[in-house]
C-alpha cells in the first residue's frame, strides 16, 4: 500500500473512528483498517476514572490491549472521551507496576522497620493473618478497618463489605466516597428518605437554565460540559451559570459568573429561597401536597476531634472550635444571634436531628438574608464592585424564578466537600421545591422531575456527583 | 452496596434493627452476627490509628495517606503507632511509605466489572488480558484472605466497648455459633465458604460461554472451585434493591452486546424485557409512584419526625411525613478556618483535568505527565507581585498543620481574586493534603477540602 508503519498507524486509526461514526473512508483506509486489526478482538468497556460513566470500547491483541476508543453508541458520551479517557488501558502499562507482594522485612522476618522484600502470596497472607488476629485479639471487631472506594467494582465492594459486616462482625469500613458524595447521600435521606439522584442526563437536554454550584464541569466533567455547551449553542435561549469561588474554565461557557467568597453558598441559596417567597413565587399546590417545613440544630460542630489532645500546637486554636465558637458578624445575623456570643457546640452527637416547622418559622428564618447582608457577605472579588454583584444575585433569583424557565442546578465537590456539606445540598432542594411546577405550570408534570441528584452508586462514588435539578 | 460504615446494602442502616435482620436473612447468617454499633466513617479510622485504637488496617481501590486532609498526622501514625497496614496497589505510591505489607492488585481490564455512575446507569466489561506478574484482583484478595478464617473465630461472643443497643448486652457482642450450628454450619466452617462459596453461589457455575464471550477470569482460576464470584456476588446483591425502588437486572443482561447499561430502577415490560428507569419520584415515569399522586417522595426513611419551631423541638411525638420531601432551614455557618494576619489567603484544593485523583495511574501515561508535570499555586498577580514573587517561583505554602513546596502560576485556566490560592492534590511530590483541615460536614463526615487559611513566601 506504500504506506510507512507510522502512516498506516494513522490512517488505520483514523479511518477506525471514521467508520465508527458513521464517516466515508476511502478504500484503502478501509483495507489498513483491515489488515490492521485483524487480529484484533473488540469489546465494550467503561471508563475507570470518574463517575460520569463513559462507555468505551477496546481491542485486546493477544494478551494486550492494543486499542481503545469511545462508544458511539453510548447514551452518556456518544463518541466522546476526554483527554484522561484516552489512556483507560495505558495506566495498565507504566513501568513500575506492582507484579509481587511485598512485605516489610529485616533478618528473614517481619519488621514494622525493615525494607520492602518480595514475598509469595502464601507468606504475604500469613503475615496479614497473623497481625490481623493480634489485632483483633487485642481490641476486638473495632481493632481492624478497612479503606475502600467507589473504584472497587460493585462485586468487590459487596465482598468486602460481607466479609467485614457479616464475617469479622466490624463496621469499620468506609469507602472514599465519604470524601466524595456522602454529604450528598446525607441529604437525599434527610430530604427524600432515599439514596441517589432523580434525574438523569437527558435533563441537559430539556432544560434551558444550567446553574453550576461548585462545579467546575468543563475541566472536570468534560463530556457533559460538553452536551451543556451543545445545549447552548443550538438554543439561543439557554443560559449557563458558573456559581464559583473563583474564575474557571467554566466560567468561559457561562452567560453569568458569581465569584463568591467560601462558604457562603449557605447565605445565598437563603437569600435566593427568601426572594422566592418575596416574589410571591411558591408553587403552593406542589408545596402544600408533596413538602413539609423542617430545621434542625445549629450547635453541630465541625467533624473535628472532640480534643485538642492530638493537635499540633498550631492548630489547637481551630480543634478546639468543635468545643464553643465565638460567632462572627454575619454568622450571628444569619442565626438571630448577637455578634460575639460564645456558642457551646451541644448537638455534635446527633446532627442529624430535625423536626417539622410552620412555613411561618421557615419564612421567619429567612428574612436576615436580604440581598444586602448576602450581598456583603458572598462577594468573593475584592475588586468586583459591590453594586455588580448584587445585579447578578438579582439575575440569578430572575433565571430561578421565571415561569418559563426549567433550572437544572449542578453541584460537585463544592457543595459535598464543605463544612456544612448536608446543609447546603439540602438548601439546593429548598429552592427547587419551593419553585417546584411553579415554574412552568404547563410542562412540569411531564418535563422532568422536581427532585434531584447528585450521587452515583454501587462500585462508582467517584467525585462526580452531577446535582442535576430539573424544575420542569 | 452499603460499604459506609453505617450502612448496609440498598437505603438500609446498621443501626436499624429490621435492616439488621433483613440483611442477615439474605445473607443466611445468625441473628444478631451483625454489629449495630456504626463503624469509624474515614477520617475516624485514621484518628482511630493515631491514637492507637485501630491497629490492622487494609487499603483497597484508593490512597488515603495522599488523598486525605491534614496527613502529617496520619503519615506519622501509620508509621510510628503498633499497627499493620496492607496496601492493595498497582503502582508504589504514598501508600508504599506507609504500608507493612503491599499487595499488587489487578487493574481494570486485567478483571471483570461493574460501576455504577451519577445518572444511576449501570455498566459492565469483562477481563481482557492476563494481570501483570503476580497481580490478582482485589475481590481475590478479600476472598482469600477469608479462607484463613473460621467462623468460631468471630462468631462467639465479642467485646465492643461502647455498644448499646436494643436486645444487645452493653459493651459486648452475643455468641451466634450455637445459632449458626442450628443453621447447618460448623463452627469449623471457613468464611469463604459461609459467606462466599454458598451453594447458592456455587450455582452460577464457569465457564460462561454465553456470557464471557472468549474472555478468561483469572479469579476463577486461582480459586479453582468453578463458580462465577462476580456474577454470583452481583446477583446475590440485586435481592436488596428489588422491590425497593433499586432495582437492577439481572448480570446477563448488561453483559449483552445491544446494551450501554442501564439505568435503575429497572423493571420488567410485558413482554419479560428489562427496561431502564429514567425519572423517580414523578407518577409519569416511575412505576413506585402510586397512581394519581401525581409526585411521590417514597423514600423510607427519617418519615416520622417531631415537631417544634425555630429553637428547637416542643412535640416530640413523632409525626408522619410520608411520602414527603422536606423543606429545611438551615442558616450560614461561618467556616470554621478563616483567614487571619499570619495565615492570610484562602486556599482550595481539587482535581485538574489531566489527572485523576492522587495522579498514581493518570501520572504513568507520559502524554498526560508531560501536559501536567507537577502540581501548581494558582495566584492572583497582585498576590504574588505583594509577596515579591512572580510566576514559576519555587515558594513555601504553609497552614497550621504543615507547609509544602511548589510553583507559582499566575495565569491558565484558574484565575484566582485576590487573597485566595488552589493547589490539585494529584502530586505526591507536593500533597497539598499535608496543609488541609481534617473538619467534616458533622452530619455527613465528608471531609472540607475547600477552604482553609495559608501564608505563602518564597522558598
Amino acid at each position: 500500500m506504500g504506506l510507512s508503519r507510522r502512516d498506516f498507524l494513522k490512517t488505520s486509526i483514523a479511518a477506525s473512528t471514521a467508520a465508527s461514526v458513521g464517516m466515508p473512508v476511502a478504500k484503502q483506509a478501509e483495507a489498513a483498517v483491515a489488515t490492521m486489526e485483524k487480529d484484533w478482538e473488540w469489546d465494550k468497556g467503561v471508563c475507570r476514572f470518574c463517575g460520569t460513566g463513559c462507555g468505551l470500547l477496546i481491542a485486546r491483541q493477544g494478551d494486550r490491549i492494543v486499542a481503545q476508543k469511545a462508544d458511539p453508541d453510548a447514551p452518556v458520551n456518544r463518541g466522546y472521551q476526554c483527554v484522561k479517557g484516552y489512556f483507560n488501558a495505558k495506566i495498565m502499562y507504566g513501568q513500575d507496576r506492582l507484579t509481587q507482594p511485598l512485605l516489610r522485612m529485616k533478618d528473614g522476618k517481619f519488621d514494622k522497620k525493615g525494607k520492602f522484600v518480595p514475598v509469595t502470596w502464601e507468606q504475604a497472607f500469613d503475615e496479614m493473618e497473623r497481625q490481623f488476629r493480634r489485632a483483633y485479639a487485642e481490641k476486638g471487631p473495632e481493632g481492624v478497618a478497612v479503606f475502600g472506594s467507589g473504584q472497587w467494582t460493585i462485586a468487590e465492594g459487596y465482598a468486602m463489605n460481607k466479609l467485614f459486616k457479616a464475617g469479622f462482625r466490624s463496621n469499620n469500613i468506609d469507602p472514599n466516597a465519604r470524601n466524595c458524595m456522602a454529604s450528598a447521600v446525607a441529604a437525599f435521606y434527610s430530604v427524600f428518605g432515599t439514596d441517589e439522584p432523580a434525574g438523569n442526563y437527558d435533563d441537559i437536554e430539556h432544560t434551558d437554565t444550567m446553574i453550576l454550584w461548585g462545579a467546575n464541569m468543563a475541566e472536570m466533567h468534560t463530556v457533559l460540559w460538553s452536551r451543556i455547551i451543545n445545549r447552548r449553542l443550538t438554543a439561543p435561549h439557554v443560559r449557563v451559570v458558573n456559581l464559583s469561588t473563583f474564575r474557571n474554565m467554566s466560567s468561559d461557557g457561562a452567560d453569568l459568573e458569581i465569584i463568591f467568597s467560601p462558604g457562603t453558598d449557605l447565605a445565598i441559596q437563603n437569600y435566593i429561597a427568601r426572594e422566592i417567597i418575596a416574589r410571591n413565587a411558591v408553587n403552593w399546590d406542589f408545596v402544600n401536597k408533596h413538602c413539609v417545613f423542617t430545621t434542625g440544630p445549629y450547635d453541630i460542630g465541625y467533624g473535628m476531634r472532640p480534643t485538642d489532645k492530638y493537635a499540633f500546637p498550631a492548630e489547637r486554636d481551630i480543634v478546639l472550635k468543635e468545643q464553643r465558637v465565638k460567632l462572627d458578624k454575619y454568622e450571628a445575623i444569619g442565626q438571630r444571634r448577637k455578634e460575639g456570643e460564645v456558642v457551646e457546640q451541644k448537638n455534635t452527637a446527633n446532627p442529624a436531628a430535625h423536626w417539622l416547622i410552620s412555613f411561618d418559622d421557615f419564612k421567619r428564618a429567612l428574612e436576615p438574608y436580604t440581598l444586602d447582608f448576602v450581598a456583603e457577605l458572598a462577594k468573593g472579588d475584592p475588586d468586583e464592585p459591590l453594586d455588580q454583584f448584587k445585579n447578578k444575585l438579582r439575575q440569578l433569583v430572575d433565571l430561578y424564578v421565571d415561569p418559563k424557565r426549567k433550572v437544572v442546578s449542578f453541584w460537585t465537590m463544592g457543595f459535598n466537600q464543605h463544612i456544612r456539606g448536608t446543609w447546603v445540598n439540602e438548601q439546593c432542594y429548598v429552592n427547587h421545591l419551593l419553585l417546584g411546577k411553579t415554574a412552568n405550570p404547563a410542562t412540569a408534570l411531564s418535563r422532568s422531575p422536581v427532585s434531584p441528584r447528585p450521587a452515583a452508586r454501587r462500585g462508582r462514588w467517584a467525585p462526580s456527583r452531577i446535582g442535576c435539578q430539573p424544575t420542569a | 452496596m452499603g460499604t459506609f460504615s453505617h450502612r448496609l446494602p440498598a437505603d438500609r442502616l446498621i443501626t436499624n434493627p429490621a435492616h439488621r435482620e433483613y440483611t442477615e436473612k439474605t445473607w443466611k447468617i445468625p441473628a444478631k452476627t451483625i454489629n449495630p454499633k456504626p463503624g469509624s466513617f474515614y477520617a475516624k479510622i485514621m484518628r482511630d490509628i493515631e491514637d492507637g485504637s485501630v491497629k490492622w488496617a487494609w487499603v483497597q481501590t484508593n490512597n488515603p495517606w495522599q488523598s486525605h486532609p491534614n496527613i502529617n498526622h496520619w503519615l506519622k501514625a501509620a508509621r510510628e503507632m503498633d499497627c499493620f497496614i496492607v496496601v492493595s496497589d498497582a503502582y508504589p505510591s504514598v501508600l508504599a511509605k506507609v504500608a507493612d505489607l503491599v499487595l499488587p492488585a489487578a487493574m481494570h481490564f486485567e478483571k471483570w466489572g461493574m460501576f455504577g455512575n451519577a445518572e444511576r446507569r449501570t455498566q459492565c466489561w469483562r477481563q481482557q488480558v492476563l494481570p501483570q506478574g503476580q497481580a490478582r484482583a482485589d475481590i481475590w484478595q478479600t476472598m482469600e484472605f477469608a479462607k484463613r478464617f473460621k467462623l468460631k473465630d468471630f462468631w462467639g461472643e465479642q467485646k465492643v466497648p461502647g455498644l448499646k443497643a436494643e436486645g444487645f448486652e452493653d459493651g459486648k457482642l452475643p455468641s451466634v455459633l450455637d445459632e449458626a450450628v442450628k443453621m447447618g454450619y460448623s463452627p469449623e466452617d471457613s468464611l469463604y465458604k459461609v459467606l462466599f462459596a454458598t451453594p447458592e453461589n456455587m450455582k452460577y457455575k464457569w465457564p460462561d460461554p454465553a456470557v464471557a464471550k472468549g474472555r478468561d477470569n483469572h479469579v476463577i482460576k486461582l480459586l479453582g472451585d468453578g463458580w462465577f464470584p462476580e456474577k454470583a456476588l452481583f446477583q446475590e446483591y440485586v435481592v436488596f434493591g428489588r422491590g425497593q425502588a433499586k432495582d437492577l437486572a439481572d448480570f446477563d443482561w448488561y453483559y449483552r452486546d445491544d446494551v450501554r447499561g442501564g439505568k435503575w430502577p429497572m423493571t420488567k415490560n410485558d413482554k419479560g424485557e428489562w427496561v431502564e428507569g429514567s425519572w423517580r419520584f414523578n407518577e409519569k415515569y416511575d412505576p413506585y409512584v402510586k397512581k394519581g399522586a401525581g409526585f411521590e417522595f417514597y423514600g423510607k426513611l427519617f418519615k416520622a419526625i417531631p415537631s417544634g419551631n425555630l429553637d428547637g423541638v416542643t412535640d416530640p411525638k413523632p409525626v408522619s411525613v410520608a411520602g414527603k420531601a422536606k423543606i429545611f432551614f438551615r442558616p450560614y455557618a461561618a467556616p470554621v478556618e478563616q483567614p487571619d494576619a499570619n495565615y492570610d489567603l484562602w486556599q482550595c484544593t481539587g482535581r485538574v483535568l489531566e489527572h485523576w485523583h492522587t495522579g498514581t495511574m493518570t501520572r504513568r501515561v507520559p502524554e498526560l505527565h508531560r501536559s501536567f508535570p507537577a502540581a501548581v499555586l494558582w495566584m492572583h498577580p497582585k498576590d504574588a507581585e505583594a509577596r515579591k514573587l512572580k510566576r514559576d517561583d519555587l515558594v513555601w505554602c504553609e497552614s497550621r498543620r504543615g507547609k509544602i513546596q511548589l510553583r507559582v502560576e499566575t495565569g491558565g485556566r484558574n484565575r484566582m481574586p485576590r487573597g485566595y490560592v488552589y493547589a490539585p492534590f494529584f502530586d505526591e511530590g507536593v500533597l497539598v493534603n499535608k496543609l488541609v483541615n481534617d473538619a467534616t460536614c458533622p452530619i455527613s463526615k465528608e471531609s472540607d477540602y475547600k477552604k482553609w487559611a495559608v501564608k505563602v513566601y518564597k522558598a
